[in-house]
């Protein structure tokens, strides 16, 4: 590594910490470690070696212990330089080759060779194309051995022997220059998607005198490797520690919906998720199960077991989270989670998450709304499922305010919030008490609220439904020269555009299709008289992305507004970036616009 | 600048021995007094420490905590881990768990604690056993033990028996065994109020607190230690890592510091300290020669954190940060202390509580601070050093370490003083803006905001930054309210002798102003609006704290379209009152041409809970007035 130091903001970069993995015994070793810092002092080149006494070996834990360090006499425009070797028993493992990072790369050289014996997959990712050249070279290792002394009469003693090994080498060459910094933008789930990488996954093994040892080649090896294995398959198959809490639930008489509720709920609230993902079981569904504790996959399959045990058609869904990357080829690294998904006797799918308490039948947690899974079948196989749900998820507001003749208002407002929404406020709220989440409301909107209440709390086959109501607001209305200016909206108004920077490289990510819909009832004081409204408008996104309607109308002394918010996709390419900032900022210019009234 | 904490000063130890716990406490969590739920998170249902001085040089800590949590907010209550070092062994640790019944639902002894490194920097000894603990349901409770034996006693756990908001508890215990008759010394703070019982005996220290409900955090409240009850306990005769120390007052601790842990680190090579003459040598004034040697650190090192050696507390040697480039805020502060003893400038070696404002305790010695700083005595005008950050001003200190009671470490020992203090009126912000609004709404302007004092420190630094993340400090917090902004030009001055900086920009916005059929409508403050609306509360507890008062000074000439006339403008306003003064007014100064003053200062204080609406209608009413709209219509 040679890194140029430009300013002081740069200097975190001089730093290295580099992972050792260590585990049955074995482990990884960094050797060879030398490191100098360039500086051009008085026209002279002086070199400072990093001394030994400044490498810091930490045991960060049973598996990880870290090599630092940290590159002496810095200054701007010094030159840093280190290099070192790591030796690693765990042969089917190669580091993933990052090619970008958030500082621009003059030049990137990566050289991979690999025995014949070992096969890896390459994959690639981000959005530059890394042109690498694939060779094949002969090489020789020369080895010795010796024989075990014969035994019985004229036995021979033990016997040297040397020889020479050909074999191929497959050598993988990256040679990249200028390699732009990559840099984070809002409503990006994962930057690592679309950072340059490439990773090496073995496939198979292929050793002389011995048959071909595969690992993950296609989907349906990944899913059947994993399938296979103990804390997986075996774990599946489990079902005894169930059955007597299956029989305390009376399922037998119930419809097909009745029996997945019920479980489903059962497993809920029965195991509580610790937090970490994976496809593998990590305590065992019999120890979770038992203490109620468990990762991802013992609540699942835990979840799948009891809706097999009850006679439904459930299955495992491969999976990995929004954090962890998108699996976009065969990978048996790039999945960490699973879900559930059931067969219903009419051919629906439906897709279940016992990880989190206040999800329900299609209605995921957002970590698991990425892109697609892995469904797989009783006997390995498997097939894909979109896991972005069709169905938007809604937030509907709905407001009704009298204007005083002293300029106060008074109102209530509604909000019901279906899906994802719902799962996330009753993530964010449930806890809280009703004074904490007033506090909150009343920040949001910047209202005093005198009443408050929620519906559907803990229903999480319905939406979420909240009633305020506020009394005595002086800041909505504003009166100049004996004019009164609203926002039809009031406090609801759109007012702040998210979308600021003048370009975009990544796609934005709204995890889901959405539809916010405002409406606003205002009842204007009688003294006053309407002179003039803002227009109705529509206005649409390419490609049928997204939309927003608005409209207001006048009924006597009150002033309907209706305002809808709809995108219809759960990711925006960048080439509709500047369409969709535009989209926002004409909407918020529209919303900007006030009912003016006039004393009658 | 660098936030450096040294883990053990933060570490809050709790003690207790574990055959003294009497088992009428039920783990049940059904009978909670209902005054102990309200607006907590968890309970403490007992907590109990005892302290065994077995020598000057010898102690040893057990605490047992019960601790029930009500939902999932209260998590964060169960501190299930342990630091130990070189010098601090753990030998009893345990946690067990216990449903709402009271029945126990798990058990972890000591090696089923995660073991790792404490490091968040380079490199530290400390380490830290750890358990991961999944809650079941709520209510659960959570009993958690350890003993620990170490060598230094030159921290002792001090108590805080209430330990955080929400969180309520039932009985607090803390108790100091002294058979040795060691000469202890403590100090109890905000004991006033809260149903402490001393029960303390025959040289031992035992206090009881018990049955308080839970305390709800309001913003603009002064800082936990200075409401809560809590007490300070030292030792006159104490070990620091086999370093022993005689000290009842602050004269004598600063002496032992400073000759048995910062006095030996001073040496440099013959050729640096040449160096550093000849960088001074044509500069008689010592403050003078002072900048220089600052000027040179600043150029030649960066913080790096590094906790080696009894304890973190001794500096690296000024040789070796020589030597690196590279140092933590006590190797870097020592190193240029080491450079002024060559050029002559006498400088002194400074302990502080860095970024929250917490003073040394200047009536009570002990082991003190988070962070170290160079003093340099100047009559009645001493100038401080922060030697952690490349960029800062010399003898600028900001918030970070600003009015506060420091200790000095001086040849004559240690000496409270206290440092430089930005009031109100010179911690300001003057905007000068000349803006053109055309007939679509789009505003044309050119900026220029001058800062000095605390909004210098808390500006200076986007200099340093990229053009992407200067646009999005704009876009995103200075001016989040302007839609549609585009930054055009920027120029920064960074004037480090004066402190002063200046922010020269050319911007637009489009749809700035809202069209209607026969108007349009602005708001003429552009560029400063006030939007920190304080939180309302229905029944305020907490004295109003005003941590850092500031002035802003905006004038705005605004040019609008020729095809436009302006109507009858709002009145002047102008509000005074404890809190602060606020003042705008708009003017016609040409029948095209508008002039918008603003004013504001806040002042920096104290005041009873009842004043804390009447500073929220302030503040409201400034927010209100910043965002009055002034209606233009068409001729």
């Amino acid at each position: 590594m040679i890194l140029k130091l430009y300013s002081e903001e740069g200097f975190k970069h001089a730093q290295e910490k580099i992972h050792l993995y260590q585990k049955g015994g074995k482990d990884e070793k960094a050797t060879s470690l030398k490191a100098y810092t360039y500086t051009l002092e008085n026209g002279k080149v002086k070199k400072y070696k990093l001394s030994k006494d400044q490498i810091f070996k930490e045991e960060a834990s049973d598996h990880y212990s870290i090599k630092k360090f940290t590159m002496p006499s810095l200054q701007k425009g010094a030159i840093v330089e280190w290099k070192y070797t790591i030796t690693s028993p765990f042969f089917w493992h190669i580091d993933k080759q990052v090619l970008q990072y958030k500082i621009p790369v003059k030049k990137a050289f990566n050289n991979i060779k690999i025995p014949e014996y070992f096969v890896f997959k390459t994959h690639m990712k981000g959005y530059l194309s890394i042109p690498f050249l694939e060779t094949q070279k002969s090489r020789d290792i020369n080895y010795s051995y010796r024989t075990e002394i014969q035994p019985g009469i004229g036995g021979q003693g033990a016997k040297r022997y040397s020889d020479v090994l050909t074999f191929f080498e497959n050598c993988y060459k990256i040679n990249l220059t200028n390699v732009p910094a990559i840099k984070d933008e809002p409503f990006v789930s994962n930057l690592n998607n679309y950072k340059s990488s490439i990773d090496f996954e073995l496939s198979y093994t292929d050793f002389p005198n011995s048959t071909r040892e595969f690992y993950s080649t296609n989907w349906n090896a990944v899913c059947k490797d994993i399938y296979s294995s103990t804390k997986f398959g075996t774990e599946l198959n489990k079902h005894n520690y169930l059955k007597k809490d299956l029989a305390t639930l009376h399922l037998n008489d119930k419809t097909e919906n009745q029996k997945l509720i019920a479980i489903f709920n059962f497993v809920k609230s029965k195991l509580n998720w610790d937090k970490t993902t994976s496809k593998y079981t990590k305590f065992g569904v019999k120890k979770a199960y038992k203490t109620g504790v468990g990762n991802s996959a013992d609540i699942n399959l835990i979840l799948i077991a009891m809706l097999r045990e009850s006679g439904l058609n459930a299955q495992p869904v491969l999976t990995s989270t929004k954090d962890y990357g998108i699996p976009l080829f065969p990978t048996l690294k790039g999945l960490n989670y699973v879900i559930a998904s059931i067969t219903t006797t009419d051919g629906n799918n439906i897709l279940l998450d016992a990880t989190e308490k206040y999800s329900a039948p299609n209605i995921l947690p957002r970590r698991a709304l990425n892109w697609s899974g892995k469904i797989i079948s009783k006997n390995g196989d498997s097939e894909t499922v979109s896991l972005i749900p069709k169905k938007h998820t809604t937030k509907t507001l709905r407001l009704n305010a009298k204007i005083n003749k002293n300029l106060t208002a008074n109102g209530m407002l509604k909000t019901s919030l279906s899906g994802l929404n719902a799962l996330e406020y009753r993530n964010e709220n449930n806890h809280l008490s009703e004074e904490k989440q007033i506090l909150k409301l009343e920040k949001k909107y910047e209202i005093e609220i005198n009443k408050y209440r929620v519906a559907n709390k803990n229903n999480t086959l319905k939406p979420i439904s909240c009633l305020l109501s506020f009394e005595n607001s002086d800041d909505l209305v504003e009166k100049i020269n004996n004019k009164i200016y609203i926002n039809p909206l009031l406090f609801l108004s759109t007012t702040n555009n998210p979308f600021k920077s003048e370009e975009r490289n990544f796609p934005i990510d709204f995890t889901m299709p959405w539809t916010n819909t405002y409406k606003s009832n205002i009842t204007i004081p009688e003294n006053f008289t309407i002179e003039s409204i803002p227009e109705a408008i529509g206005i649409g996104l390419p490609d049928n992305i997204g939309f927003f309607k608005y409209t207001i109308t006048q009924q006597g002394n009150n002033l309907l507004t209706q305002a809808t918010l709809q995108f219809n996709e759960a990711i925006i390419i960048p080439k509709n970036y500047q369409y969709l900032k535009k989209f926002y900022s004409k909407m918020i210019a529209k919303q900007a616009e006030k009912i003016v009234l006039v004393k009658k | 600048m660098k936030f450096y904490i040294q883990i053990k000063f933060l570490l809050v130890f709790a003690l207790f021995p574990f055959s003294l716990f009497s088992q009428e406490l039920s783990m049940s969590s059904l009978f909670i007094p209902k005054a102990l739920k309200e607006n907590a998170n968890a309970v403490v249902r007992l907590n109990e420490k005892t302290i065994t001085l077995d020598d000057f040089d010898h102690i040893t800590i057990q605490e047992k905590t019960i601790i029930t949590v009500l939902n999932k907010l209260g998590d964060r209550h169960i501190d299930l881990f342990k630091h130990y070092d070189n010098d601090k062994k753990i030998t009893k640790l345990s946690a067990r768990s216990f449903d709402a019944f009271g029945n126990q639902t798990k058990k972890y002894s000591k090696n089923k604690f995660d073991d790792y490194s404490a490091a968040n920097g380079l490199y530290t000894d400390n380490r830290v056993k750890h358990l991961n603990y999944t809650p079941n349901k709520y209510p659960y409770t959570i009993v958690f033990e350890y003993e620990t034996k170490s060598k230094s006693t030159a921290f002792i756990d001090p108590w805080y028996p209430i330990n955080g908001y929400s969180i309520s508890v039932e009985k607090s215990i803390y108790k100091i065994i002294n058979d040795k008759k060691l000469t202890i010394r403590s100090k109890e703070k905000n004991f006033e109020g809260f149903s402490i019982e001393n029960k303390s005996k025959d040289g031992n220290i035992h206090f009881e607190l018990k049955n308080q409900k839970a305390i709800k955090h309001e913003s603009h409240s002064p800082s936990f230690s200075d409401i809560l009850p809590n007490m300070l306990v030292s030792l006159n005769k104490f070990s620091l890592n086999g370093y022993d120390a005689n000290a009842s007052n602050w004269q004598e601790f600063g002496k032992w510091m400073k000759t048995d842990l910062y006095d030996s680190r001073l040496s440099l090579s013959e050729e640096t300290k040449l160096k550093a003459k000849d960088l001074v040598k044509n500069e008689n004034d010592p403050i003078e020669k002072a900048k220089i040697i600052y000027r040179y650190v600043q150029n030649k090192t960066r913080y790096i954190l590094v906790a080696i050696g009894i304890g973190g507390w001794q500096p690296s040697k000024a040789e070796d940060v020589d030597k690196l480039g590279y140092g933590d805020c006590k190797g870097l502060t020592n190193y240029t202390k080491a450079l002024l003893d060559v050029v002559g400038v006498q400088s002194n070696w400074t302990v502080v509580y860095a970024k929250n404002k917490k003073n040394i305790d200047k009536d009570f010695t002990s082991m003190q601070g988070n962070h170290m700083m160079l003093n340099i005595p100047n009559e009645a005008n001493d100038i401080w050093l922060e030697c952690t950050s490349q960029t800062i001003p010399f003898g600028f200190l900001g918030r970070f370490t600003d009015d506060r009671d420091v200790l000095v470490l001086t040849d004559k020992g240690g000496v409270i003083k206290h440092t430089a203090i930005y009031k109100n009126e010179t911690n300001s912000q003057q905007t000068e803006a000349k803006i053109i609004l055309d007939t679509n709404g789009r505003i044309n302007a050119t900026v220029n905001i001058t800062s000095k004092g605390i909004q210098y420190g808390d500006r200076y630094r986007i200099i340093d930054d990229t053009k992407e993340e200067i646009d999005t400090y704009y876009k995103n917090t200075f001016w989040d309210y302007i839609n549609n902004l585009t930054i055009e030009t920027y120029d920064f001055n960074n004037n480090k002798d004066e402190v002063v900086f200046k922010e020269d920009l050319k911007i637009f916005a489009t749809n700035y102003a809202s069209l209607l059929d026969k108007e349009m409508l602005f708001s003429p403050n552009i560029f400063n609006k006030y939007t920190r609306l304080p939180t309302r509360y229905r029944n305020r507890v907490q004295p109003l704290k005003i941590g850092t008062g500031f002035k802003d000074i905006d004038n705005f000439e605004i040019q609008i379209p020729e095809t436009y006339k302006i109507n009858q403008l709002p009145d002047k306003t102008i509000i005074d009152n404890e809190f602060g003064h606020y003042e705008c007014s708009v003017k016609k100064t040409t029948p095209t041409t508008l002039q918008y003053n603003r004013i504001f200062q806040l002042n920096e204080g104290l005041h009873p809970k009842e004043s804390y609406s009447k500073y929220r209608e302030f503040i409201k009413s400034i927010i209100k007035k910043d965002n009055t709209k002034i209606a233009l219509s068409k001729k």
